[in-house]
């Protein structure tokens, strides 16, 4: 157990030093992503669309910066620490893989959250949206089980991305722009209809998406999928779905390793 | 001369087969139109959500045009800005690329020609669902390839300007790329008309060569401008200001990569690997 807590901290302790060291990732993640937030504010001002709408573009963006690096610092981690040759070190070291996943989760919410608090500031200044909490307990419930999907998935697919190669990249982009439309990035998903929105579901940002708005825009009501509570629900069994399907391919990803012998291999 | 050809030629043939040749060319074509779909299906719902509608307007147009060209654009940063960081810490190839007798320059545009030429099928995907929402099209097609050529042209020189930065940063530069192009998105009227930016933005935005290359693709493409401020531009005039502001950038970005690249090599930073 002590192996394992300290395991999470030793590969936590990079990417929470790594976040404040590089001056240029904390430029690049915090100021520039408000230039596509501000293209999709500014897209809903000319169609004329009501004042909420553009807080859901600056929720949206937020909840996107999670989901990137859920992709890009989890799903394809594993594939590029064995590109750069730490992933041998982390199988001979004597901790479980597990506990380095779990670092590099909490790792990279910690990065994750410090240029999404500049996001928040910075996009509800300069758009002057009002935001109106209705159940702020709820609210941070919501936030907090949504990223522990989110970061569940993210390690779910990171044995898989492994498994796949060169193919992770490609299944990174993939999971970018189709995935904001599924999960109604700056739109309430309702309006895809009731079975997309339903199969999109399987996504933890679309439900924590939906719930938030809610929570935030009591407007935007008429367009909720279901209730904040419901999607609470689902959104903590896709965490534990996520967390045991993680366990799972991390063994197999594994055996794969001991029984093949190509899981260290470069260039595949 | 024939050096440079060569190496502009291997550039686009290794761009391909990094991108390409994990797959068979259909599922590459289905990955490939995948993003621009995706980002395509996302504006449309936005518009959706707020007209009740997805049948042709003005508006609809202009943001659907825009974007289908825009992914061109994207793909181009995305390629330049992830290059350095791609041979320089994943396949740690940068090192030899380099003290070869080979022009990185010219290996650089010839890896963005590749993926511009990529880039061209989803659009044509994207010019093709457009019909299907009625999307008005008059077609100017001289006007349309001079547009591409210079598109292109200019591309590469916004490309090579985050290629030089990259020469210097940490593993981001895919980041770094997609907020390029994010700053174009949002300061050339791409999806909305460029009168809808405060006033400072606006002006700003008359510099860039890409408002007056989505100017001229909706001027080729819907045979007219929509956007108020720069339909007021005559059309030899938005060639006249594409050609002046892509020869400045193109200016700006070589120079810049020839200061960056002497930084580089003074500080050691083609071989750093940056493993966070």
């Amino acid at each position: 157990m002590r192996n394992f807590l300290r395991a999470i901290k030793g590969r936590a302790y990079p990417r929470v030093v790594g976040a404040l060291r590089e001056p240029s990732w904390m430029f690049w993640d915090t100021f520039l992503p408000l230039l596509s937030i501000s293209a999709y504010v500014f897209v809903y001002r000319a169609l004329h669309a009501p004042k909420e709408f553009e807080g859901f573009v600056i929720i949206g963006g937020i909840m996107t910066a999670y989901w990137l690096s859920v992709l890009w610092g989890m799903a394809s981690q594993f594939y590029w620490e064995k590109e750069t040759g730490n992933l041998q070190q982390y199988l001979m070291a004597p901790a479980p893989l597990e506990s380095i996943l779990a670092g590099m989760a909490l790792g990279g919410m910690f990065a994750t959250t410090v240029r999404v608090v500049a996001i928040l500031i910075l996009g509800t200044l300069i758009f002057q949206v009002e935001m109106t909490v209705s159940n702020l307990p709820l609210l941070i419930l919501i936030f907090i089980i949504t990223l522990f999907a989110l970061y569940s998935m993210g390690m779910m697919f990171a044995s898989l991305f492994l498994l796949w190669g060169r193919e992770a990249w490609v299944m990174s982009t993939l999971f970018q722009e189709p995935i904001y439309f599924l999960s109604g990035q700056n739109f309430p998903v309702k309006a895809l209809g009731p079975i997309v929105a339903a199969i999109a579901s399987i996504i933890p940002l679309t439900l924590g998406l939906d719930a938030m708005r809610q929570l935030i825009f009591p407007q935007s009501l008429p367009w909720a999928l279901m209730s904040p509570w419901i999607e609470l629900i689902f959104l903590s069994l896709l965490s534990v779905i996520f967390l045991i399907l993680a366990i799972i391919f991390l063994k197999k990803m594994e055996w794969i390793g001991k029984t093949k012998g190509t899981i260290l291999t470069r260039w595949l | 001369m024939h050096s440079l050809l060569r190496t502009f030629k291997v550039g686009m043939w290794l761009d391909y087969q990094i991108e390409a040749n994990w797959t068979t060319p259909l599922i590459f074509f289905v990955y490939n139109i995948a993003k621009p779909v995706g980002s395509s299906l996302l504006l449309l719902a936005m518009y959706y959500v707020v007209t009740g509608s997805i049948m042709g307007t003005d508006a609809l147009a202009f943001l659907y045009v825009g974007n289908a060209f825009y992914m061109v654009l994207s793909g181009v940063m995305m390629e330049l800005g992830w290059v350095v960081q791609e041979d320089r810490e994943h396949y740690q190839t940068l090192k030899y690329i380099y003290i070869s007798p080979s022009s990185y320059y010219s290996y650089l545009i010839g890896r963005a020609a590749m993926r511009f030429f990529l880039q061209i099928f989803p659009l044509i995907f994207l010019m093709f669902i457009g019909i299907f929402i009625q999307v008005p099209y008059k077609i100017d097609a001289p006007l349309l390839i001079f547009t591409l050529i210079i598109g292109w042209l200019f591309m590469i020189s916004a490309g090579m300007v985050l290629n030089s930065v990259t020469l210097l940063t940490a593993r981001y530069g895919g980041a770094i790329g997609e907020s390029f192009a994010g700053l174009f998105y949002l300061l050339s009227g791409v999806v909305f008309p460029v009168n809808i930016l405060p006033w400072y933005l606006r002006n700003f935005a008359l510099f860039l060569p890409s408002t007056y290359w989505f100017s001229l693709v909706r001027r080729s493409v819907l045979g007219k401008e929509i956007d108020p401020l720069l339909s007021q531009i005559p059309l030899p005039l938005c060639i006249l200001l594409i050609l002046i502001t892509t020869a400045m950038f193109f200016s700006i970005s070589l120079a810049l990569y020839y200061l960056m690249n002497h930084l580089a090599r003074k500080r050691g930073t083609l071989e750093m690997i940056t493993t966070y």
